[in-house]
């Protein structure tokens, strides 16, 4: 199957009536065979743009290009593009056989070849008995993947998939995951996949965009947005538990909480007030640093989440399960890593003395 | 006991009026059908299957059943169909749309008696508007309710006239609820117009459509008032339908007997076609 590439040059999308755009000069670069995924608080236009990929949204004004030709007035029909909807929006009328069928049939392909890729993509995904069926006598899961299906029936070089996961049950989800990739590592098509699930934007991405009010916060590979978010919304948007944040003061490369010096940074950087950014797993459990009273403990088998206050701050930390710890105890903690974000909330890139 | 009471009491209070003006009336209209009563004199002797007979055998029975199939046919189809082709036009977002749909809708609630004096001023051969328009047209201005050729036409076309808007109600509820989605996706699949006409809306709105069929059939059996304002069943018997022969046999005729068998004869029909409807629309009613 050949893969193709997708470039996005300052793409906006603004509605008539709509005081701001949806999506603002939007650009990226799609890769061959690159799993992207699209990831954003509901209403920050990630549908959208996949939609505007799709041909089914007009673009306002930049330009999007499928293998180096702009498409932007290419009808849906001719950009050769597979979706996944959401709803699944199979045909009620139809049977699995012939929802699978629907866009080979009406191309006009001949009989036998229509019968083979549909039951080559019912084989893959093990539709094979429920080909005549209805969409109305299979279970979540089954429709799923008829309409995954009917996208890998097409051979369409460029798959867009539109939180495909989200009306399935949480053990259905994790499978159907795996399934995914599996699909997506045999197709290698370019596929751009749209969730506000952060586990699956972290598990399934080659790359993630993260979208914010139109806007794009971030572009990088799970670990990079992970490690090195952007700014402070990144940082908090992906990871669970969230990040810990709170307002610091720098002092000649001494960060201090509340009048304690809790880390030293390496880089050199002006004095001032600042936010700072600490995942639940950075932390240090020690002999004097932050003192945490302890006010919940979750655990959740291989880890155990510490919830506690110090002064008006509530903060987050991950460990090993085997620990204990009373609640209403105090333990102290130091951040062996931390994200340092400007009044902007864009992150600085620090690195603690010794890191 | 009490809970039997009030059982009774639900069930027996609506059942006074059905018995009182339907079930006892169809009764006593197939016992009247065995007889030869004249509608005024007290006695009357029993006939038997006479009356069918006589009825069957009839040439005006025969021109009554063909004028009802070809009425039928003529006004259930095309109402349908109108009323899908509006509901397709107007559903598209456009100014004055509410204006339309209510203009469009007008007709049907309007009695048809007062629509079909009006219509029947249209239809005036030399002043009336229709003709007017087909002679600015400089198109053939028939005699509408005079010539046998047109008259079943003219009623024809009131009662589509009459009927498209209401159909086309219906189509608006039902294409409102077909999701967007089924449409997007038949755009990426290469639909073009046709084609999504033809596999996605027309599958899915088609128990409205058998819905409209049936309806429309039962009305075109049923239709009296456009008859007997327009044409009373003539000229020549072309507009006669087997209700209208049924209304000319009880109560010009006074030929009880055989009014009553047409009556029966008609109930009948309305069965056989609504259950050809219930089981021909199995292979393409998507529910």
């Amino acid at each position: 199957m050949n893969a193709t590439k997708i470039e996005i040059e300052q793409l906006t999308k603004q509605y008539e009536n709509a005081a701001t755009p949806v999506i603002e000069n939007l650009n990226m670069t799609i890769q061959e065979g690159e799993f992207i995924v699209i990831v954003g608080p509901s209403g920050c236009g990630k549908s959208t743009t996949m939609r505007m990929i799709a041909g089914i949204e007009t673009i306002t004004s930049g330009f999007l290009k499928i293998d180096g030709h702009i498409v932007n007035h290419l009808p849906a029909k001719d950009r050769d593009i597979a979706m996944v909807f959401q709803s699944y929006a199979l045909y009620p009328h139809m049977t699995v056989f012939d929802n699978m069928a629907f866009g080979l049939k009406i191309r006009k392909h001949k009989k036998e070849v229509i019968q083979n890729k549909v039951h080559e993509a019912a084989e893959l995904l093990g539709l094979m008995p429920y080909l005549k069926r209805k969409p109305k006598d299979l279970s979540g899961g089954q429709r799923q993947r008829v309409a995954l299906g009917r996208a890998i029936v097409r051979n369409s070089p460029i798959f867009l998939m539109d939180e495909p996961l989200s009306n399935l049950d949480a053990k259905l989800r994790n499978q159907m995951r795996v399934e995914l990739l599996n699909l997506h590592r045999s197709l290698k098509t370019t596929t751009i996949y749209v969730t506000h699930d952060q586990t699956e934007a972290m598990t399934m991405a080659d790359r993630i965009i993260v979208l914010k009010d139109g806007q794009v916060q971030q572009i990088g590979t799970p670990e990079e947005i992970y490690r090195q978010p952007a700014n402070l919304f990144v940082g908090t948007f992906l990871g669970s538990p969230q990040m810990n944040t709170m307002p610091i003061t720098l002092k000649k490369r001494t960060v201090y909480l509340n009048e304690i010096a809790i880390a030293q940074l390496a880089n050199d950087i002006n004095s001032g007030r600042y936010q700072i950014g600490v995942r639940p797993e950075d932390w240090l459990i020690v002999e004097t640093g932050i003192p945490l009273t302890i006010t919940h403990t979750e655990l959740l088998g291989a880890d155990l989440h510490i919830h506690g206050n110090f002064e008006h701050h509530t903060i987050i930390l991950r460990c090993d399960g085997k620990s204990t710890y009373t609640i209403g105890g105090v333990i102290h903690i130091m951040p062996k890593h931390l994200q340092l974000f400007n009044e902007q909330e864009q992150n600085i890139y620090v690195k603690l003395l010794g890191e | 006991m009490k809970k039997r009471l009030t059982i009774a009491l639900f069930v027996g209070i609506p059942l006074i009026p059905l018995l009182t003006f339907w079930f006892i009336p169809m009764i006593v209209s197939v016992w009247l059908s065995s007889t030869d009563w004249d509608y005024i004199s007290p006695d009357f002797s029993y006939v038997m299957l006479d009356n069918y007979k006589q009825v069957l055998t009839s040439s005006d029975f025969h021109q009554a059943l063909w004028n009802t199939v070809f009425f039928g046919f003529w006004t259930v189809l095309p109402t349908v169909a109108l009323g899908l082709g509006l509901a397709l036009i107007v559903r598209k977002q456009m100014v004055g749309q509410t204006f339309f749909k209510g203009l469009l809708f007008t007709p049907w609630i309007t009695p048809m008696v007062a629509v079909s004096i009006v219509w029947s001023w249209i239809y005036e051969p030399t002043i009336g508007l229709f003709n007017q328009i087909l002679g600015f047209l400089h198109l053939p201005q028939p005699q509408w309710l005079t010539d046998p050729e047109y008259a079943m036409w003219a009623i024809i076309i009131v009662t589509i006239w009459k009927n498209a808007g209401w159909a086309m109600l219906f189509y608006l509820d039902a294409l409102s609820k077909i999701p967007d989605e089924l449409y997007q996706v038949g755009d990426l699949e290469g639909a073009n117009a046709w084609h999504r006409l033809r596999h996605i809306t027309l599958p899915l709105i088609s128990p409205t459509t058998l819905f409209l069929v049936v309806l429309s059939a039962i009305d075109s059996i049923q239709a009296y008032d456009q008859i007997q304002v327009m044409t009373q069943g003539g000229p020549a018997g072309s507009t006669r339908t087997l209700l209208y022969l049924y209304y000319q046999l009880a109560f010009e005729q006074f030929n009880m007997g055989e009014a009553t068998a047409v009556a029966t004869l008609i109930v009948l029909l309305t069965a056989l076609l609504a259950f050809i409807l219930f089981f021909v629309s199995k292979r393409w009613v998507h529910y």
